[in-house]
């Protein structure tokens, strides 16, 4: 692997985020074939050379062969997952924001599209990882974590009506989210969920697997793993702030300790 | 004795075996019943008696047993056992039932049936005598077949025994099959590893850790052995006499075994290390799995507290739907972004034309000869003309453009007129004056006279 292939592959890992040298689910192009072998029989050298090069972009690039499921045998899979708090430069949200606001027409504004994606992605996460009961740390499992269109929207219709909408305006601050998660039809719910799947599938965050039959994909559960710890979960502790403090500050004491005079 | 799995197993297919749906009908067919005493007791009895005839079986090859005998047996067990359901569980083992399968051992499929084979137990004629059938005799086998990786070091003696043997076209099987099962034991433990709760998984393995140890160890020795005996010069001449035999066919490489041979040991060392991680993970009772959040409760909590911009940017570029952004900008970027009307060119090139060669009288005052040049010849022939003359009638005139310039020019400089005489030129005394058009013309007046017989 000499630099130009170097600069061939961070090319190509920019453009889509994954090189699989094999897929169950999907034609896997000669190119990104080449590719992923390529980076597999790269010698140490070039490939710290690729990983120190990515660090400086706040991406890092991991191989997955043998050792997770879904993977066909012998095959590899790269993934470039965003590094807890570097905020790639590389990676934009204008795209993003313009797809969400085509949902509904000209009605909806930039802060709308903001606001829908947020609260689409949440349940989306409540899917996939609440109801099941299922670690953000759990890598392995994303291969059992299919969902249909249906169940994205029927989630977040319930979320509106059973959540959002039975919170009054009155008593928020800035109602400017219950609002604007208010304000729109039903059919342009669908067409919110509709566009944020689109979008994810095109950052290869979700895949598609059969008709109307999604899956989070490699590089969605392992940027979940890498993160949730440092990115997600000071956010949720946001909520309750000292909830949060005192479990950090607390730990279980068992008897012996008690009984020494030890108090925590 | 785990017949759990050989029953679990055999049910589902007995229960297609017994389906009577009609071809293409609902997919949700089901008529399943399994009423029983749900106690296991029959089964535990006719296990109780398996394990009696196989040990009898052991001892005298084939010999029958009396019912008193295995009766015994199974009251060593189950005190309360009443004599007929003992008989009643031999008189089940022993039915024959008939079975009907495909099989496509010619190539066609052919529908067969099997009878005779079904029965577990044998009984003698008139006598009150069993033993195990040859189906019966198998179901230990079927039952305690070891199929977890515990037993890899048994599999690896098995490859180790085909590299000795020069048994080529099993090695590839065997190899497949330890490294398919450390596989998936590597994935269990992964698993195990990263989930919340469900951890039977990790007490197994932590249960039996030094027993895993030791099994690793030996099959990395017993697979480093089989490295030995690969590289030898015996195996490659054995190899080679066998590639290169009549007829044979078979795509196998020294390389493609050595290969084989060494994946296993690849795999057995991530099996060995992630084995001490998970064991030394959970004796620390520190899991790295922690419970799932709320995610929806947190998106109700957001709709009352927001996030600030600057969070609300972050978390857009770090969970957001991302990409790679028009950081590199490309001439396709605004591809038929501005469509252009397709409007003739107002100015064409430079065109020689060399078929049409343009006449050069056509220029100046060769112009002026080519018309007029004639008519004043003749007029001089006739006699002298002069300027005024030659303007009072019209002599400048060429297809209706004023040439005015070019006759004075041939009256200046008359040699260019086709005539062959000398001419001389008459200069007037005074101005004439005449009116062309809205202008007056004023000049000195000459006149041509054509000198007879000097020519």
């Amino acid at each position: 692997m000499n630099n130009t292939d170097l600069g061939r592959a961070h090319a190509y890992l920019l453009r889509n985020r994954m090189v699989e040298s094999k897929s169950m689910r999907r034609n896997v192009s000669r190119e990104e074939r080449d590719l992923a072998i390529m980076l597999r029989d790269a010698d140490a050298h070039i490939r710290g050379l690729l990983d120190e090069f990515l660090d400086g972009q706040g991406l890092m690039l991991k191989s997955f062969s043998d050792d997770v499921k879904g993977l066909p045998a012998g095959a590899v899979s790269f993934v470039l997952a965003r590094k807890p708090d570097t905020n790639p430069p590389f990676f934009g949200t204008e795209r993003m924001i313009a797809r969400m606001q085509q949902a509904g027409g000209s009605d909806v504004s930039e802060r709308d599209a903001k606001i829908w994606f947020v609260h689409i992605w949440f349940i989306l996460m409540d899917i996939l990882y609440t109801r099941r009961g299922c670690s953000p740390a759990e890598l392995q499992d994303w291969v059992e974590k299919s969902f249909t269109k249906a169940v994205l929207v029927e989630a977040v219709r319930d979320y509106l009506n059973e959540e959002v909408r039975k919170i009054d305006p009155a008593t928020l601050a800035t109602p400017t989210i219950h609002t604007s998660l208010t304000s729109f039809k039903e059919g342009t719910v669908a067409q919110f969920c509709n566009n944020f799947l689109d979008l994810m599938m095109d950052a290869r965050l979700i895949e598609s697997i059969g008709s109307d039959l999604y899956r989070p994909t490699l590089l969605f559960a392992f940027e979940v793993k890498l993160n949730y710890d440092r990115q997600l979960e000071p956010f949720l502790t946001t909520i309750a702030p000292f909830d949060g403090a005192t479990a950090v500050l607390t730990r279980e004491v068992t008897i012996e300790e008690s009984s020494n005079g030890r108090n925590y | 004795m785990n017949f759990i799995a050989l029953l679990a197993s055999a049910v589902r297919l007995l229960d297609l075996h017994d389906s009577n749906r009609g071809y293409g009908e609902a997919d949700s067919f089901s008529r399943e019943k399994r009423t029983g005493q749900s106690d296991g007791v029959y089964l535990d009895i006719a296990w109780l008696v398996i394990e009696r005839l196989k040990q009898h079986d052991d001892l005298a090859y084939q010999e029958y047993l009396p019912f008193s005998m295995i009766l015994g047996h199974v009251r060593a067990t189950r005190h309360d056992v009443n004599e007929s359901d003992v008989a009643y569980v031999l008189g089940v083992m022993r039915r024959p039932t008939e079975l009907f399968y495909i099989s496509r051992d010619n190539g066609s499929a052919e529908r067969h049936s099997e009878k005779r084979k079904t029965a577990l137990i044998e009984k003698i004629d008139y006598a009150d005598e069993y033993r195990l059938s040859p189906t019966g005799r198998g179901i230990p086998g079927l039952a305690n077949a070891a199929r977890n990786a515990t037993y890899v070091r048994g599999d690896a003696y098995n490859l180790l025994h085909a590299v000795e043997g020069h048994d080529f076209q099993q090695i590839p099987n065997f190899a497949d099959e330890i490294v398919s099962q450390l596989r998936a034991e590597i994935l269990n433990i992964h698993a195990a590893i990263e989930r919340i709760g469900r951890v039977d998984t990790v007490n197994t393995y932590i249960k039996n850790f030094e027993q895993w140890k030791s099994i690793i160890a030996d099959t990395i020795q017993i697979v480093s052995r089989t490295e030995e005996r690969l590289d030898s010069t015996t195996f490659r001449e054995q190899l080679e006499s066998w590639l290169d035999g009549d007829g044979n066919k078979s795509s196998l490489t020294f390389n493609k075994l050595h290969n084989e041979v060494l994946r296993i040991r690849q795999v057995l060392t991530t099996f060995n290390r992630l084995l001490t991680d998970l064991v030394q993970i959970a004796m620390r009772e520190r899991r790295n799995a922690v419970i799932p959040p709320s995610f929806r409760d947190f998106a109700v909590q957001l709709v009352r507290n927001p996030f600030s911009p600057q969070i609300e940017d972050h978390f857009f570029r770090q969970w957001g739907a991302c990409k790679l952004e028009t950081p590199f900008h490309s001439v396709f970027d605004g591809l038929a972004a501005v469509s252009v009307r397709d409007v003739p060119p107002q100015a064409s090139a430079p065109v020689f034309a060399d078929e049409v060669i343009e006449a050069a009288s056509d220029i100046g005052k060769l112009r002026f000869l080519d018309a007029r040049g004639k008519e004043i010849a003749a007029r001089l022939q006739a006699g002298p003309l002069s300027l005024s003359s030659a303007i009072a009638d019209g002599l400048f005139i060429v297809d209706s453009d004023v040439l005015i310039g070019d006759l004075v020019g041939v009256f200046v400089m008359p040699e260019a007129l086709p005539l062959g005489g000398t001419i001389e030129i008459r200069i007037a005394q005074g101005l004439n004056q005449t009116q062309l058009g809205m202008d007056d013309y004023l000049f000195t007046d000459v006149e041509l006279v054509l000198k007879e017989g000097e020519a």
